[in-house]
């Protein structure tokens, strides 16, 4: 009996540790802190993003593998995978116009992926108005009722 | 000299799973985003329950490993972990797909080591690891004492 509740409190100490480590790391799942990049694009949310998506003014992109777009991606979104950046990037600038704000996201606002595709946007494709998705995929997953 | 042994596969054992967890918890937006890359139909309250415990569970479990208290608990979570490890690893490598495992990254220790991140690769770690945790729990059953 001693056996099975020690057993039983193993994944409770973890979840109960675990929910306090997010509540207070600086990018935390739900952080009290609020997270200032550091990597100097803007931030913008999904609310800001979705009418001026729809309504053609910004692009979304999504920065995950294509195969990870084919399962889901947030409506009126192109696919850009960061890993496949060097094949793709000039058949996608002859679809896309440089001259507009691009909105970035992967899973959440701390992967990497967005982050990577927006510098090598910037660096190697001299895009200029670059921001990334506040929650990423997550937030978007979340907003549906 | 078996029980020099069985210390050091408990060692290396524990300390694999330490390192994982500490790793994991210096990051947990990316720990998340591993989850979700293994594209299963899990919900997204289970998937962040997940990305929460795991961390802790694996230090948690490296710890009592390293420092031998609750020796049954915690080989039937080395094992329970480790078999969930291995079936998450393997399915992603049976579907092809190209992620990274999200486990301990060995390619800070040497770059070639990149290879044992891909599901494929963290499939066969596993598996390695698995067979440490059955030869420890072999090895303490058989000194009898429950600790190695």
């Amino acid at each position: 009996m001693k056996k099975f509740f020690l057993f039983l409190a193993f994944p409770l100490v973890a979840l109960g540790c675990g929910s306090l480590w997010q509540w207070q790391h600086p990018s935390g799942l739900w952080s009290r802190h609020k997270i200032s990049p550091s990597d100097g694009f803007p931030r913008v949310t999904l609310s800001e993003t979705t009418p001026r998506v729809s309504a053609g003014e910004w692009l979304l992109i999504d920065a995950r593998s294509e195969e990870e777009y084919n399962v889901a991606h947030i409506p009126g979104a192109v696919s850009l995978p960061s890993s496949c950046f060097p094949e793709m990037i000039t058949f996608f600038l002859e679809d896309h116009p440089r001259d507009k704000t691009a909105v970035i996201y992967c899973d959440t606002t701390e992967c990497d992926r967005s982050v990577e595709l927006a510098r090598r946007l910037q660096a190697e494709a001299g895009w200029t108005d670059l921001r990334i998705l506040d929650g990423g995929m997550l937030a978007w997953k979340r907003s549906r009722p | 000299m078996k029980r020099t042994f069985l210390i050091l596969l408990r060692v290396l054992l524990g300390g694999f799973f330490l390192a994982a967890g500490i790793q994991k918890l210096l990051s947990p937006q990316q720990v998340l985003s591993s989850v979700y890359s293994y594209q299963l139909p899990l919900p997204d309250g289970v998937a962040v329950i997940i990305a929460t415990a795991l961390p802790w569970m694996e230090i948690l479990v490296g710890a009592a490993l390293l420092t031998g208290v609750w020796s049954g608990v915690t080989f039937a979570w080395t094992f329970l972990l480790l078999t969930l490890f291995l079936g998450l690893t393997t399915q992603a490598w049976a579907r092809g797909l190209v992620i990274d495992c999200g486990c301990l990254d060995l390619a800070r220790i040497h770059p070639a080591l990149k290879v044992l991140s891909t599901p494929g690769g963290a499939s066969l770690r596993n598996l390695f690891l698995l067979g440490i945790a059955l030869m420890l729990w072999f090895g303490s059953r058989r000194s009898g004492s429950g600790r190695a």
